[in-house]
């Protein structure tokens, strides 16, 4: 597999709450970080459902606050394994990305790639081995 | 000294997670900061650009203001040495290209949300020899001091084409590429989200085709979708921007990492510039000069305030044929 060189300061970032743990708990905070960015992708979806712009302000920062960050982990986590799954939630993630880029925002269309974007996630935490429920 | 060693080695390793909980503040945790250098290809000799991320435990980035930093080398897995703290360096805040920031910034740095704002600290620093080396970041945050460090290694010599070099001549492939002889993924993999192939301006030339008609180039490596960076998707659109203001001054070509990141396959372009025995990193930014020179390179993170100067010190000689 192509080592990718020096992680990324995202990772660092979600590589934090493992730190000074041992073995067992290490895991169950890098599950409870995984199932935390999926559970925030089904929130920022109910945040662009209401179709006002400011809740598509809130679903951006649900999106880059608790879960952009934790999905760039679980892509790299799940490359080894499973580049088709890894593609699949990394194109899904940049069309979130683009749809908060444009302007004027359009809900609907954000509501739409975030849906696909959670169920990407939970598609590729599958074969991870960790097990999350579809948005309510 | 051997915990800090086996920090660096972990780094070298890949095991980052040890590195970055060696941030060592000042004891208590409310005064740590967790520090991760950004750099890729980081030599021994002259002074270059080092870039550093840092972080709260809460996971908040530090951004805006001044930082600190001091270096001290750790030796090696076969000689490790006592560090020993040079003199601070200060860092100068680097905002991630196409995040906001306030007119004017603020003067001091502070944690925010990712969604507030993200960046890195630079500063121009050179290493005298080659190993495992730390970095110390300080800063003082809401009026407290606050520290972390990082360990990392520096090689004897880069292993990615450096100002100095000559630029490799290859033939990237570009909006004009037929399908049957590479997919319009493998020319933005932005093709895959869209539909199309966005910014022509950095999509119609090619790095040897510059090359040959002797005009300066700015060569942008990146995967805008397959990025395991945060950093990936924005620099190809800064670069994009100047593409569009500075055509006349220079070529400017994005080259796609991967032409089947499904199936592992890289663009040969990439491989041959930015693929080393350590692996690949991306993204990364070139700057050649008319003689086909590289003049400056950018890694991970390049910014208008970093690359507009050195375009418009460039004359206009027209755009491109």
């Amino acid at each position: 597999m192509l080592r990718r060189g020096p992680v990324a300061l995202a990772a660092l970032a979600v590589l934090l709450a493992s730190c000074g743990g041992d073995g067992s708990s290490v895991a169950r905070a890098r599950e409870d970080r995984f199932r935390g960015a999926a559970q925030a992708l089904c929130t920022a979806v109910a945040q662009v459902a209401a179709s006002a712009e400011a809740d598509v302000t809130a679903a951006r920062s649900t999106f880059y606050d608790r879960s952009h960050d934790v999905l760039h982990e679980v892509a790299r986590d799940l490359e080894p394994l499973d580049r088709v799954t890894t593609a699949r939630l990394l194109e899904a993630k940049q069309r979130v990305e683009a749809g908060f880029d444009t302007s004027p925002p359009d809900p609907g269309g954000l509501g739409a790639d975030l849906s696909t974007l959670a169920a990407a996630a939970r598609a590729a935490l599958a074969r991870l081995a960790v097990t999350v429920g579809p948005c309510a | 000294m051997r915990l800090r060693l086996r920090a660096a080695a972990a780094v070298v390793g890949g095991a980052v997670l040890i590195a970055a909980c060696g941030g060592s503040g000042d004891g208590a945790s409310g005064d740590t900061l967790q520090a991760q250098v950004a750099s890729f290809d980081i030599a021994a000799g002259d002074r270059g650009r080092l870039i550093v991320g840092v972080l709260s435990p809460e996971q908040l980035f530090l951004v805006y203001g001044t930082v600190q930093l001091r270096f001290a080398y750790l030796g090696t897995g076969e000689a490790p040495v006592d560090p020993d703290y040079g003199e601070p360096v200060p860092a100068r805040y680097l905002p991630i290209p196409m995040t906001t920031v306030p007119n004017p910034p603020p003067a001091e740095p502070r944690l925010v949300p990712a969604s507030e704002a993200r960046g890195v600290y630079a500063a121009e620093v050179g290493f005298d020899r080659a190993g495992f080396w730390e970095v110390e970041v300080s800063a003082v945050v809401d009026g407290r001091g606050r520290k972390g460090t990082s360990a990392f290694e520096v090689l004897g010599e880069n292993l990615v084409p450096a100002p100095g070099d000559r630029a490799l001549a290859t033939v990237n492939h570009t909006i004009s590429t037929p399908a049957d002889v590479a997919p319009p993924a493998a020319v933005d993999s932005r093709f895959t989200t869209t539909g199309a192939i966005p910014d022509p301006e950095i999509h119609t030339q090619t790095i040897a085709g510059a090359l040959a008609a002797r005009r300066p180039v700015v060569a942008v490596f990146s995967t805008p979708v397959y990025c395991q960076s945060q950093f990936c998707g924005p620099v190809t659109d800064v670069v994009a921007e100047l593409a569009r203001q500075y055509g006349d001054r220079a070529s400017f070509v994005h080259v796609e990492v991967w032409r089947d990141f499904p199936a592992q396959v890289l663009s040969k372009p990439a491989a041959d510039w930015i693929l080393h025995e350590k692996g690949l990193n991306e993204p990364w930014v070139f700057v050649v000069g008319a003689d086909g020179v590289i003049t400056d390179r950018f890694d991970n993170v390049a910014t208008r305030g970093e690359l507009e100067p050195i375009l418009s010190a460039l004359p206009v000689i027209g755009p491109a044929a």
